[in-house]
């Protein structure tokens, strides 16, 4: 048998293995390597695209013009959509990584620095009903109540400007004309859609939904119901204790709110409304929730049968009336709202004047 | 070097050569796999809020506990709201956990007879205003009333130690 040769074919199978080895390594480095590059630029392209939006807030609180296409900006770029106003888009790129963020810039309403905003006049019926205020109360017409009432305001002050006590629905059709229905309706659908899918519920109806503290509701931020015309829509809410915990949940409608609370004791949860007609709430036990009442008409605390409280604020563009309150009905400020800890939804419910805030701040 | 050899050295390296092509490219690609979670996305090149628009859902409220009611007017019968609330509500106290149960009752608990007094008073207004509306039939404000009242009563019969 002739073994010539064998050596080198063994080196060469050596070599081989080797060369696999080798392979195999710089295949892996130069794979970690990519994708640690693309984590970087990734990482980049986000702060660049924060620095956009912190250039757009700066631009629209000092009314300047927003830029127009890409603007150069350390490694990379941003680019600043504002088409679709209150909502600004800010896109930053870095290498191939793009990211894009989305806020909505709102100027908070005035509204919201006091504890009872009440656009035409407030009135207490009742044999023995009585109302505590605390911190301001701002009535653009009068107050007045029956001869054996009690109310006490810590600061209230009666003929104040609208603009001071009401909030006007901005034009989202684009009409040129704000406040109306049409107007309500759009801002109904961007709320629900500054939300993902799983933390909104969108009823289409012209009838009456009742609404329980059913467990598919925990997480959810907001509930829109909407009715096709003004009037439509009504909403009847009964929320008990038996509510979830640490829940911040709005629900907007297009007709009348009705709250029936036996009671709000969930801790930390707020349950606060948006409507378009009347805001009414009821109790028969003892009661207390935190939330944000708006309603674009009248709003009334009626047949209270015990003690009431509701800490946060109370908006309502037209009439404010507590009849029946049988014990007493409290209210306290929250500066939620002030402090960037806007309910759900009331960020669009901005105005030309206010404090500027950033709402709804997302990665979408 | 015969001419064997030679074959065999170049059969040795062509075998490296694909083997060595085939592992490289078996690696790339699970590393590829691996470190999908760091390479960019597509990103989507019209405004997202316009994205979502027009798939957005309308939602199934029955999903979500609700009760839709076709009516839109007051309902002023007790049957009604019974039927509504108390279902709704026993139903609630029996999936809650008996410790959230425990809590509202705590909450609730209150003098018997300032219980009894209130669901007096609930009935001289449900009475009251009864009255009311069969006599004027369009005071809305009456019949708002009367409604809240036959709700406070399905709902004040069904929570805790108020039976």
């Amino acid at each position: 048998m002739n073994n010539r040769g064998v050596a080198l074919i063994i080196s060469y199978m050596v070599v081989s293995v080797l060369t696999i080895l080798s392979s195999v390594f710089l295949v892996g480095s130069s794979t970690e390597s990519n994708a640690a590059r693309n984590y970087s630029n990734s990482s980049r392209a986000f702060w660049i695209a924060e620095a956009g939006m912190a250039q757009a807030y700066r631009n629209w609180i000092n009314n300047s013009a927003q830029p127009v296409g890409g603007v150069s900006f350390g490694a990379g770029a941003y680019s600043i959509d504002t088409s679709n106003l209150p909502i600004v888009t800010v896109s930053g790129t870095c290498g191939l990584s793009t990211r894009t963020i989305q806020a909505s810039f709102v100027r908070i309403p005035s509204a919201f620095d006091n504890t009872v905003s009440v656009g035409g006049n407030m009135t207490l019926n009742g044999l023995l009903a009585k109302v505590e205020v605390y911190d301001k109360t701002r009535i653009s017409g009068t107050f007045s109540k029956t001869a054996f009432a009690t109310a006490v305001f810590s600061d209230k002050q009666e003929g104040v400007s609208k603009d001071a006590t009401t909030i006007k629905i901005p034009d989202y059709n684009n009409n040129g004309t704000s406040d109306e229905f049409v107007d309500f309706v759009e801002f109904g659908n961007l709320a629900v859609e500054n939300y993902s899918a799983d933390e909104v519920v969108h009823v289409e109806t012209n009838g009456t939904v009742n609404i329980f503290p059913d467990s598919a509701l925990v997480g959810k931020k907001i509930i829109f119901v909407e009715g096709s015309s003004t009037g439509t829509g009504n909403v009847n809410i009964f929320f008990d204790a038996t509510w979830a915990d640490n829940q911040d949940l709005t629900v907007i409608s297009t007709g009348t709110i009705t709250y029936v609370e036996p009671l709000q004791y969930a801790s930390d949860s707020r349950l606060s409304t948006i409507s378009w007609g009347d805001y009414g709430e009821i109790s028969v036990f003892r009661s207390e929730h935190e939330s944000v009442v708006y309603s674009h008409e009248d709003a009334s605390f009626v047949d209270i049968l015990d003690w009431g409280q509701t800490t946060g604020n109370v908006i309502t563009n037209q009439n404010l009336g507590l009849t029946e309150v049988l014990t007493y009905e409290k209210f306290y400020y929250s500066d939620r709202a002030k402090n960037g800890d806007m309910p759900p939804g009331f960020g669009l419910l901005s105005g030309s004047t206010g404090t500027p805030y950033v709402a709804d701040w997302q990665e979408p | 070097m015969d001419k064997k050899m030679k074959k065999h050295i170049l059969i040795s390296i062509g075998l490296v050569a694909v083997t060595i092509i085939a592992v490289s490219f078996s690696i790339y690609q699970t590393q590829k796999l691996e470190n999908t979670y760091v390479l960019p996305k597509e990103q989507p090149r019209v405004a997202p809020a316009q994205v979502n628009r027009a798939k957005r859902a309308i939602s199934r409220p029955e999903d979500f506990g609700m009760v839709v009611t076709e009516n839109n007017a007051p309902v002023l019968n007790q049957e009604y709201w019974d039927k509504m609330i108390s279902n709704k509500v026993r139903s609630l106290k029996e999936n809650t956990p008996k410790e959230v149960l425990g809590k509202l009752n705590q909450k609730i608990k209150e003098d018997p007879v300032k219980t009894k007094e209130k669901m007096k008073l609930i009935d001289e207004n449900i009475k009251n205003f009864s009255l009311l509306v069969a006599k004027e039939p369009n005071n809305l404000e009456a019949r708002k009333r009367l409604k809240h009242f036959l709700m406070l009563k399905s709902l004040a019969r069904e929570l805790p130690n108020n039976e």
